[in-house]
């Protein structure tokens, strides 16, 4: 038989098997028999390394299985699986080495097919006790391994995916959360709403204030007698500026300043006039002018010939004294005598000085007298002593050659040396009297000095007489004075009288110009503010006051219209502003809801798309209901049920898929059992024997493989029947034909009762032509020569064919 | 002895792919905007829910009016 998938397995040195062995498995049915340790599970678990690359179940117990794996006291151990070529992954076998840390060699199966065996295929005997265990078991979030199977087998993996991507369609803030530009479009309306909403207020705040503010520039035009045209926005502006221009030139506050301020200063100059003295005394001073002339022509026809002979003759002295001739003749005169005083004074020294001159000038003589006598004298016996004393020798005069000792008790030379000494003070005093000498003849010098300087302030005698004519012609003139002078006085006083009459004069007739002049300008004011003349003639202050009431209450008119005009230009410009500001206003709203709508117009289109995800969501998840129902009420569970039933016909208590009501994503699977009347009951360990607990687990894989695509088309049991009875053993003697020749799966089965191996190595007996069945036998039996292998085929019944 | 009935076997194998269940739901009110989704589903949750993400931002990305809605 050549279309099995498992064909042959060579073990080397593997576990418990020592040495090479090629063992076939190319039969529809492999019965695998030896007692406890004799091999068995070690074959099953070389041929799932040779197929995988790995052992799960001793995987699950150590990660470093694979230095278990040598036979012991080997370094390595070999396997090499040959495989149907629909299955094989390479054209030849591949002989895989395991040893220590390493497998080397590659797997006779692709990666699908591996996992499909060891999953789907392969029931080894650890699993097989705690398979339903391991269905269930579930790490942290994954799904279990039941519930794995179970999505992929449902096609649940797509629907998920399209219920899991479409979550978020359900609630509109999660929606949001996906799309960043939905919340933003969101914002977007929510802001141009809200910017509606305020833009609105603004409007209505805006439209009542222009209303305001129009109403108060009617009022203020009305108070100027105008009215509000009944325009808007420029056009208004344009008619009332107009309309207050025209109204401001009409009431010309600065020309009203101009005229008052005009009228001010005449009215400052008009008081000042008032002050002064009277038109009315012109004619006085007219008078007053005429009377002093008089004066003045009547003193000059009396007096003026005689003082001004007087003056003439001042003049000619020398004197020039406008102011007051009189004290600067008697200054003049006092000079005089004090000059002639002091003549008479420098001649009375002269005659002293004199006289003291000649006095020390007699002494001098004296005294130069007695020095010269003094000094020949002493000079001489000195000389003539000193002289004397060189020749001297003990007390022996030389001159007289007598013994001075006889009439002196001294010697002669002491003698001699006082008298030099007595004559050298003598000296001394001629000295003294040399200095008395010199001091004189100094003060001689000096006194003849002084009358030097002394005869230079003498005058000559010319002069002497031109001081006595002039002092005698001053003195005349005093004397004349003494006469004239009450006249010269009056004089003065008739021409002072006559200047004051003058001026007086000149300031009536400028006041009457002044006058004039401040009447015209009061006219030309007259005619500047409009009035018309007064019927009779006013003064100038009377006229003045009239016309500046008139000026003031021009100017307050015209104060009062420029308030006005501006009181109108600032309500104007206000309206003007709050008419603008009322169209933008305008503008801005029907921008914010042209915004509004066209954000909203988007999210309601999100909003629709969203509607649209979420009818796919929803039939997603219904149809995830509808198929799971389904699936496992019609399907899973009654495939099971009928797996489970033939094995145990007698067990009450039916395991089965606990049916997920759940809508969750991950799908949630229980186990647990029917009771034969329907009734549900609890999970099949808490319900079923141990024996009919090994029998769920069986049926279940059995039923699992059955369920799905048979990518490797082999069912290996190890050691499957333990603790099922005899009814079991051969109901499942009876499913194992039926897997072989009804559903094309190659069955390998290993035993290690002796018993149940003979029982099902006849019961799987070929029962027609073509059929085949491998028993392979180790332990003792193995070491055979045919190495434990049978290969049985049909051959006919001789009874029969009789 | 009997077989595991074939015919439950059958058909779990056969049943009708979930994904047209859905689109069976849906009925005559499936449309392409539908369909995109169903077929995204194929290559899993990730590209369904960026396949949702550009359906939303299209929506309010683009101008309404270009949209087709069929």
């Amino acid at each position: 038989m050549t279309d099995v998938p498992v064909r042959s397995l060579f073990i080397g040195d593997f576990r418990t098997l020592s040495g090479n062995r090629s063992l076939p498995f190319d039969a529809p049915i492999v019965l695998l028999h030896g007692p406890n340790g004799s091999g068995k599970t070690s074959v099953l678990s070389a041929l799932e390394l040779a197929l995988t690359g790995e052992i799960r179940s001793m995987r699950r117990q150590d990660q470093r299985y694979t230095a278990h794996l040598p036979f012991h006291g080997r370094d390595f151990a070999t396997v090499r699986v040959e495989v149907s070529a629909q299955l094989a992954a390479r054209e030849q076998p591949v002989t895989m080495t395991v040893g220590g840390s390493r497998i080397d060699g590659a797997a006779a199966l692709g990666l699908e097919l591996a996992q499909f065996y060891a999953e789907r295929c392969y029931l080894d005997q650890v699993s097989l006790g705690q398979l339903l265990e391991l269905y269930q078991y579930r790490e942290g979030k994954e799904e279990s391994a039941l519930a794995r199977f179970v999505n992929e087998l449902l096609g649940l993996e797509q629907l998920d995916a399209l219920r899991s991507g479409l979550s978020d369609a359900t609630d509109f803030r999660r929606l949001k959360k996906l799309s960043e530009p939905l919340a933003d479009a969101e914002a977007e309306a929510h802001r141009a709403e809200a910017d509606l909403v305020r833009l609105t207020k603004e409007l209505e705040t805006a439209r009542h204030a222009l209303a305001g503010s129009r109403e108060e520039l009617a009022e203020t035009l009305g108070s100027l007698g105008l009215e509000v045209p009944e325009v808007d926005g420029t056009d208004l502006g344009a008619q009332v500026t107009d309309l207050l221009r025209t109204l401001r030139q009409s009431g010309d506050r600065a020309a009203a300043e101009d005229l008052n301020r005009s009228v001010a200063v005449l009215g400052g100059r008009i008081q000042a006039l008032s002050n002064r003295p009277s038109v009315r005394r012109l004619e006085d001073a007219k008078a007053a002018l005429t009377i002093a002339s008089s004066g003045v022509e009547a003193w000059r026809d009396e007096y003026e010939p005689d003082v001004k002979s007087w003056r003439e003759a001042l003049f000619a002295l020398g004197v020039r004294a406008p102011a007051d001739e009189g004290a600067a003749l008697d200054d003049e005169l006092r000079k005089i005598d004090q000059s002639l005083a002091r003549q008479d004074e420098v001649i009375a020294r002269e005659g002293q000085l004199r006289a003291q001159l000649a006095v020390r000038e007699a002494a001098l003589l004296e005294m130069q007298s007695d020095l010269a006598t003094a000094q020949e004298r002493v000079g001489s016996l000195a000389e003539g002593l000193a002289a004397l004393r060189d020749h001297s020798s003990g007390d022996i005069c030389p001159v007289c050659d007598r013994d001075f000792r006889e009439v002196a008790s001294i010697h002669l030379r002491s003698h001699i040396d006082r008298k030099i000494a007595e004559l050298t003070n003598q000296g001394a005093r001629l000295r003294e009297l040399r200095e008395k000498r010199d001091a004189l003849s100094k003060e001689i010098e000096h006194d003849r000095r002084v009358l030097e300087q002394n005869r230079d302030q003498l005058l000559s005698k010319a002069e002497r007489e031109a001081a006595d004519s002039r002092r005698a012609r001053l003195k005349n003139l005093s004397e004349r004075l003494g006469v004239l002078r009450t006249a010269i006085s009056a004089g003065e006083e008739l021409r002072i009288e006559l200047r004051d009459a003058e001026a007086k004069l000149a300031e009536v007739e400028a006041i009457t110009r002044d006058a004039t002049v401040a009447r015209s300008e009061l006219e030309a004011l007259r005619q500047a503010l409009g009035e018309v003349p007064p019927e009779q003639e006013q003064d100038l202050i009377a006229t003045w006051r009239r016309l500046s009431d008139i000026a003031q209450e021009r100017l307050d008119q015209a104060e009062v219209v420029e308030r006005a005009y501006v009181r109108a230009s600032d309500h104007l410009k206000r309206t003007i502003e709050l008419g603008l500001r009322v169209t933008t206003l305008r503008d801005s709203i029907a921008e914010a809801a042209e915004r509004k709508t066209a954000w909203e117009h988007r999210v309601q289109e999100a909003r629709r798309r969203q509607a649209v995800a979420r009818a796919v969501h929803d039939a997603s998840s219904k149809a995830r209901s509808a198929i799971v129902q389904r699936v496992f009420t019609e399907s899973l569970n009654e495939v099971w049920r009928s797996v489970f039933t033939r094995l145990a016909p007698r067990e009450p208590f039916i395991p089965a898929f606990g049916i997920p009501t759940s809508s969750k994503t991950a799908l949630e699977l229980t186990l647990e059992t029917v009771h034969a009347s329907g009734e549900s009951a609890g999970p099949p360990q808490m319900m079923l024997s141990a024996g009919n607990l090994n029998t769920a687990a069986l049926s279940l894989f059995i039923a699992l493989h059955l369920a799905v695509e048979p990518l490797v088309p082999c069912l290996v049991f190890d050691d499957p029947v333990q603790s099922m009875d005899e009814v079991h053993v051969a109901q499942f003697a009876g499913l194992i034909r039926v897997l072989a020749k009804r559903h094309g799966r190659q069955v390998i089965v290993a035993v290690h009762e002796r018993e149940l191996f003979q029982y099902l190595a006849l019961e799987l007996s070929p029962a027609f032509e073509g059929d085949e069945l491998i028993t392979i036998e180790l332990g003792a039996r193995g070491e055979e020569g045919d190495r434990g292998v049978r290969r049985v085929t049909w051959s006919p019944d001789p009874a029969i064919a009789v | 002895m009997t077989a595991p009935d074939a015919e439950s076997v059958l058909k779990l194998r056969d049943a009708q792919h979930p994904l047209d269940e859905v689109a069976e739901l849906l009925g005559s009110s499936m449309s392409n905007e539908h369909r995109a989704f169903i077929d995204a589903a194929r290559v899993g949750p990730d590209e369904v829910r960026e396949s949702l993400r550009s359906f939303i931002n299209r929506a309010v990305g683009d101008a309404p009016s270009a949209e087709v809605h069929s």
